[in-house]
């Protein structure tokens, strides 16, 4: 696996395996993140992308292997680290508002007891101006639009002020504005020195979105900068069965 | 204080203290856990009043709240398991331990006053007897203070750990990633549920404790969007059902907890059906204006070319995108 030289993973996962009950979905995944990139993990349907998310962060208990966050394990740096979910996993209805969905991302640095105040408040707005939502800061969560949605939840990753972000499929199903300034935060994010991880659906878009790949199919096929890595060949070994071809149009 | 007013403020203290925890046992969509407990906390009820001797003994209230939480355990345990779904866990548990408290009630052991009707629906006024004398003077209930002990001890609990409840109740992973401890939280809380549910089964039984926890929060529920607020108006509304199922029950000298339920159930159906007619009436309004709410949405590509990276290498899109 290809690591910039002199750079050291901030993700690093050695012969990670996971199973659901008795079905193994991933098998000896070594999976490595360099700083400061945006790394798209794409794969067909059923391949464990979201799986592997989960194992890393240590929400899924894996069968065997090692995860380690900036050389430690996840526990011990876990504020480092943000995770923005796949939209389906709260409840809509929940009475909560915009803006204290966004102030729940101060929780951890907060710890037990001590409860959100100043700095707090002010860090939960600018991660709402960030994202483009100021003007819905009052509206009760449910209310939003799948985009908007996918925005408040990016705003509550943002106020944790991670190193690391891990995003689950946070472009798809958002309109076109959404899409625009969810964009617009990761490049920022990139920019100063952050590294991004998303499951992403569409390998056709992965060569203007990111700069690093891993292409996953119960296992690693192939990881490294997009340039090299995002082959067609690797693509096609990836998507077994599937037409390919089309994702590269003229650049193949 | 008279006999009225103990039993008025024994069926406003008991009101409360159901009806805050319900607030986050309904947004965590464990209103038939509440069911499963209130039937489990049997056998506790029955073995402490043996030991203990009295319904308002903390032994006794401490001892059905440790089978109570037994029903959590269990129903998690069979759930882990993946041999049985949804509701099966529970439905399996709280009629083995609700068989076994019928079984010892049935048996009546010597000096246990407790009979089947009184653990069905309770007796606010049976409860309420007792009146605690100081020096002659008359405090009230007895068991009020029982009752006044676990709603400080709800309102304390809550007023802690506000935060902590609010975030792995609303997004349990994400409580999970920052470094709570979602189990441990949700043990202590059902222990308090259960708390609840054993000092409440006296005055309203075990059925009618279910109403005083879930009614009022999922009542306020429908009228608010913050958390705050809902529990302001859970404590409004529980309130008003108390002291209203309390006047109509002096009024048809009909029993308290039954006229508590019935209040709370029909200031629910009041705001459910106002809400539906306003809903109903709004979406006639829209229709009448023609006005269409439909999303605007372009496809991943225009945004992705629009945005650009340092990678994007795809430079030759047709002219009609980049114009976008």
């Amino acid at each position: 696996m290809i690591t910039p030289i002199g750079c050291e993973a901030v993700c690093e996962a050695r012969c990670l395996s996971v199973s659901y009950r008795d079905a193994l979905v991933l098998h000896e995944v070594d999976f490595s993140v360099p700083p400061g990139v945006i790394m798209a993990i794409v794969g067909p349907n059923g391949a464990g992308k979201s799986t592997l998310l989960k194992a890393l962060l240590g929400l899924l208990p894996p069968v065997a292997g090692q995860v380690e966050f900036f050389g430690r394990p996840f526990r011990e740096v876990r504020q480092r680290i943000g995770y923005v979910p796949q939209h389906a996993s709260v409840d809509w209805d929940f009475p909560t508002t915009v803006y204290d969905v966004v102030l729940m991302g101060t929780y951890g640095a907060l710890g037990w007891f001590r409860r959100p105040g100043r700095e707090q408040r002010a860090a939960s707005w600018e991660a709402l101006e960030r994202t483009g939502l100021t003007h819905l800061a009052d509206r009760q969560i449910g209310e939003l639009s799948g985009g908007e949605r996918q925005r408040a939840f990016l705003a509550r990753a943002l106020v944790q002020d991670a190193d690391l972000y891990f995003l689950d499929e946070p472009l798809q199903g958002v309109d076109a504005l959404s899409k625009h300034a969810i964009l617009a935060v990761m490049r920022d994010l990139r920019q100063s020195g952050k590294t991004l991880v998303m499951v992403h659906h569409d390998p056709s878009t992965v060569r203007q979105l990111c700069d690093w790949v891993a292409l996953l199919n119960r296992g690693i096929v192939a990881s490294g900068p997009v340039e090299h890595t995002f082959s067609e060949e690797n693509v096609r070994r990836t998507y077994a069965h599937m037409p390919t071809a089309e994702w590269f149009g003229q650049v193949a | 204080m008279s006999f009225v007013v103990g039993v008025a403020a024994l069926a406003l203290v008991t009101a409360l203290a159901c009806a805050l925890p319900g607030v986050f046992l309904l947004l965590r969509r464990d209103a038939m856990t509440v069911e499963a407990v209130s039937h489990a906390v049997l056998p506790g009820i029955v073995v402490g009043l043996i030991v203990a001797g009295s319904l308002d003994s903390p032994i006794l209230i401490l001892a059905a709240a440790l089978t109570g939480l037994l029903v959590v355990l269990g129903a998690e345990y069979l759930q882990g398991t993946g041999l049985l779904e949804g509701d099966a866990p529970l439905g399996l548990v709280f009629p083995a331990l609700f068989s076994i408290g019928i079984i010892l009630v049935s048996q009546r052991f010597s000096n246990v006053h407790l009979d089947e009707h009184v653990v069905l629906v309770g007796d606010l006024n049976l409860a309420a007897f007792i009146h605690l004398e100081v020096a002659g003077v008359s405090l009230g209930p007895r068991y009020l203070y029982v009752m006044l002990a676990v709603l400080l001890l709800n309102v304390g609990f809550i007023a802690r750990f506000y935060k902590e409840l609010k975030i792995t109740t609303f997004d349990p992973t994400l409580a999970e990633l920052l470094g709570f401890r979602v189990r441990r939280l949700h043990y202590a809380f059902m222990f308090l549920v259960s708390v609840t549910i054993t000092a409440a089964f006296y005055a309203a039984g075990s059925i009618l404790t279910v109403a005083l926890m879930i009614v009022p929060a999922a009542t306020a529920h429908l009228v608010t969007k913050r958390l705050s607020h809902m529990l302001a108006w859970t404590v409004v509304i529980a309130a008003v059902g108390a002291l209203a199922g309390f006047g109509v029950a002096y009024a048809l000298d009909a029993a308290t907890s039954g006229a508590m339920a019935l209040m709370l159930g029909l200031v629910f159906s009041a705001v459910f059906g106002f809400q539906r007619a306003q809903a109903l009436w709004q979406t006639r309004g829209r229709r009448r204006e023609g006005r269409a709410d439909a999303p605007v949405i372009a496809p991943a590509h225009d945004v992705a070319r629009e945005v650009g990276t340092a990678n994007a290498v795809n430079a030759t899109e047709p002219a009609s995108h980049a114009a976008r």
